[in-house]
């Protein structure tokens, strides 16, 4: 959270985070392509390996003012591979709330969770609270064949207790529903720690 | 009006940062172990660089990766009519950090 005074805005962060290929890319450039542009800025992309690392700032007019303050969304997504490590850490620096895009196809459960264990190492070593931090859960890519249904992949990732949504990013279905409750939450957390 | 600091205090990487985010539009000097680097801001946005022989975005690359040090930070006293660049400092971070990501892969 950066509260930007000059300005009356309240800067806060989401990070899409998850293995290589599971739709982090995907439910950003949804987002940014069916939010106007008056709300939303420039869509920066930096290539990496198999796949792009996006940021663009996002403007939530509908959620109101928090202490007086527009709140004003900075979405990122990190580079999935097991060695960004350093660029996943310093995208993680500063965030408010994460997003994790959860591959459904069965062959990537090992992914998913490995990846669920590397974020949760990187936001304790940040220095955050696992139990109230926000995090949202996303099982992308329900349309694809060969899924584990989302019971099982609640029991491998042992995520319980963490909204959860069923998604298929390269549709749209779910990608703004995910959005909002990852808005909520940290919207949410902020007003607890400043109350 | 100026203010100074070690990077012992601040990285780098924290000062461009905290300067972007609020928007200033200053210049940082600062010197490090037999290296030197300028880097200007403007409104917020990167608009030029060196470090050493490096110019430009590969200054900023250059300089993030520094450790110890000290800076200055002066306001900008005029803007340049042609600026080298004009990056937010997110592309830049990211740019640098995938960098330093595949180099270590070699």
């Amino acid at each position: 959270m950066f509260i930007n005074w000059g300005l009356g805005e309240l800067n806060l962060k989401i990070v899409y985070y998850g293995p290589a290929l599971s739709g982090k890319t995907t439910n950003l450039q949804y987002i940014h392509a069916r939010t106007p542009p008056h709300m939303r800025g420039r869509l920066i992309s930096l290539k990496t390996q198999q796949e792009r690392t996006l940021l663009f700032d996002f403007l939530q007019l509908e959620m109101g003012k928090v202490h007086n303050l527009k709140p004003k969304f900075k979405l990122y997504t990190v580079p999935g591979q097991v060695y960004y490590a350093a660029s996943r850490k310093l995208i993680l620096q500063g965030t408010d709330g994460v997003v994790f895009v959860v591959d459904s196809q069965a062959g990537r459960l090992a992914d998913n969770q490995e990846s669920w264990y590397t974020m949760e190492q990187h936001l304790v070593e940040l220095g955050h609270d696992l139990s109230t931090f926000p995090i949202i859960v996303q099982y992308n890519k329900r349309d694809m064949p060969h899924v584990l249904s989302v019971s099982e992949l609640k029991r491998q990732l042992a995520v319980d207790g963490r909204p959860q949504f069923e998604a298929a990013a390269a549709r749209g279905a779910g990608v703004f529903d995910t959005l909002k409750a990852a808005m909520n939450a940290v919207i949410g957390q902020v007003k607890t720690a400043i109350r | 009006m100026s203010f100074y600091g070690s990077f012992a205090l601040v990285t780098p990487a924290g000062l461009l940062q905290l300067l972007c985010q609020e928007q200033r539009s200053v210049v940082i000097t600062a010197r490090g172990d037999k290296s030197q680097a300028c880097i200007l801001l403007c409104e917020g946005l990167i608009i030029g660089g060196s470090c050493d022989a490096f110019q430009g975005p590969e200054a900023i690359y250059r300089f993030v990766t520094w450790r110890d040090g000290v800076f200055r930070v002066d306001p900008l006293a005029e803007q340049p009519t042609e600026s080298e660049m004009a990056a937010p400092v997110e592309e830049l971070l990211l740019e640098a950090a995938r960098r330093r990501d595949e180099f270590a892969l070699m």
